[in-house]
């Protein structure tokens, strides 16, 4: 299983596609059994069907690791106009079986990314965590707290302007909504009242927390 | 502060998500004591549209009971109720509409001897009455004690009402000076009505009350509003206080209130005009 911060994802993506039609390469590293690092290397082929990646590069990111306390987790690359898995020459050139090869598909609109361990030419796919960041934490906190989670419209802009009505100008409501209607309506509402829409988080469950200062 | 209960909250939703009205406005309502004067043509809709709005308190005046011949445009009463007090069968329906508020009900004739101690500790009235003396009666009690009221008549297929604010604005004797002498002007019974020209008339009442409670907008003051629905023609038009008008003027001769020619009081089995 290789697990992997959310964010990373995204610059393995990012990447990819700024380096397209050419491949991208890099190594993933990792702490506590999490890749937290993406570092980028260049791809001295500059080849669109393979990398290698330049060895004075490959020293100095495996020292920035070791000082950073991290350790490489695997090699990443793209296939900018294939599918995710590894070519021949991918299977031929992964020296390494300690590490995991990850590769992005940048095939289709929506990239596809896996993970496989290279043995002796024998290819093994691997389960990819993801591992989504944390929610800020915010230092904000609310007046008043309600729980609009279930309450559709237009009851819960009703006990939301309730809510209000108690409060004094300036105070924070804090209030969970329903994904859907309730999220795309209720804030357009309060901020037309005059109200301060001061963050707005989606929550696990796909509810959202938000915080709102009162006119 | 009103904690307003969740089947409140339900019930006034519509008026809470306005921003004009909103939780204060509902509340101002819910506080409110609105007197309907007439459960007849007008006062049916007002009753039933103040009670739905959830004022709090609505007194309604009328000694009526109800007949067949008012069911075409009276719609507080039903079939069922013929020979039942008017006033008894519009307190059941607003209550069966929002048993939330109080209904006061008063099986009298307004008249001078009564009007002070009946309007007063009211917010607003509603007059629904079609006959001139007790119109220019209304407007005389209003100007004496303040209370702000919103005039109303229908006729045929038109109507008229404008609103008064006592101190403020023009009074329906800066325009009006005295009621016609009577049988100058027909009644309802004898010229006849559009049922639900009624109900036009009767719901800007109504809304004039609602607004004056919640203070939203602007009051149809220093303006009357008429309407032919043949046409659907409406028209304001403005009307000024007058410093000499007798009873809100510089030099009032109205100073105390009296019954207009006919003395309604006495003529309780025939009321001068059945309130439409
Ligand atoms: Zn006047």
């Amino acid at each position: 299983m290789l697990r992997v911060k959310q964010e990373i994802i995204d610059e393995i993506v990012e990447h990819g596609r700024s380096e397209a039609p050419l491949e991208a390469c890099g190594y993933l590293a990792e702490k506590d059994g999490v890749v937290c690092k993406c570092i980028a290397m260049k791809n001295i082929d500059a080849s669109p069907v393979h990398y290698s990646m330049d060895p004075a590069q490959q020293f100095g990111a495996i020292r920035s690791c070791r000082a950073e306390g991290l350790a490489i987790r695997a090699v990443y690359h793209s296939h900018p106009e294939t599918a995710a898995h590894p070519s021949a020459e991918d299977i031929k050139l992964a020296y390494d079986p300690a590490l995991s090869y990850v590769i992005v598909s940048l095939e289709e609109s929506s990239p596809t990314i896996n993970s496989f361990i290279i043995k002796n030419d024998k290819v093994s796919s691997e389960q990819i965590e993801i591992i989504r960041a944390e929610k800020m934490t915010t230092t904000i906190t609310a007046d008043v707290f309600q729980n609009l989670r279930g309450i559709g419209c237009p009851m819960n802009l009703v006990k939301t302007k309730v809510a209000f009505s108690k409060m004094q100008s300036g105070q924070i409501l804090g209030l969970i909504l329903d994904n859907g209607p309730p999220i795309n309506n209720v804030p357009r509402s309060v901020i037309r009242e005059g109200h301060e829409v001061l963050s707005q988080e989606q929550l696990d469950d796909g509810a959202w927390s938000l915080l709102i200062r009162k006119a | 502060m009103i904690d307003f209960t969740e089947e409140q909250l339900e019930r006034y939703s519509r008026h809470i998500l306005l921003d004009d009205v909103g939780v204060d406005g509902q509340e101002k309502l819910l506080q409110a004591k609105v007197l309907i004067v007439g459960a007849g043509g007008l006062g049916s809709p007002a009753a039933l549209y103040l009670a739905a709005a959830g004022v709090g308190t609505i007194g309604i005046i009328d000694s009526d009971s109800v007949e067949i011949s008012n069911l075409q445009r009276q719609i507080a009463h039903f079939t069922k109720d013929i020979g039942v007090f008017k006033v008894d069968s519009a307190a059941e329906k607003m209550q069966a509409i929002n048993p939330d508020i109080t209904v006061r009900t008063y099986k009298e004739y307004l008249c001078a001897a009564n009007i002070t101690k009946i309007i007063a500790g009211y917010d607003f009235i509603i007059d629904g009455t079609d006959n001139f003396p007790t119109k220019f009666l209304v407007n005389d009690a209003c100007i004496f004690t303040g209370i702000p009221f919103s005039h109303g008549g229908i006729l045929r297929f038109n109507g008229q009402t404008m609103t008064v604010v006592p101190g403020e604005s023009a009074c329906y004797r800066c325009s009006f000076r005295e009621a016609p002498p009577p049988d100058a002007v027909p009644s309802c019974a004898q010229a006849g009505v559009l049922g639900a020209i009624a109900g036009m008339l009767g719901t800007i009442q109504a809304t004039e009350a609602l607004k004056y409670i919640t203070g939203v907008g602007e009051l149809l003051t220093n303006g009357l509003l008429t309407f032919d629905a043949r046409t659907l023609t409406f028209r304001k038009i403005n009307l000024a206080r007058q410093k000499s008008c007798p009873v809100c003027g510089e030099e009032p001769s109205i100073t105390h209130l009296v019954d207009a020619e006919q003395s309604v009081c006495e003529l309780k089995s025939e009321p001068v005009a059945a309130p439409c």
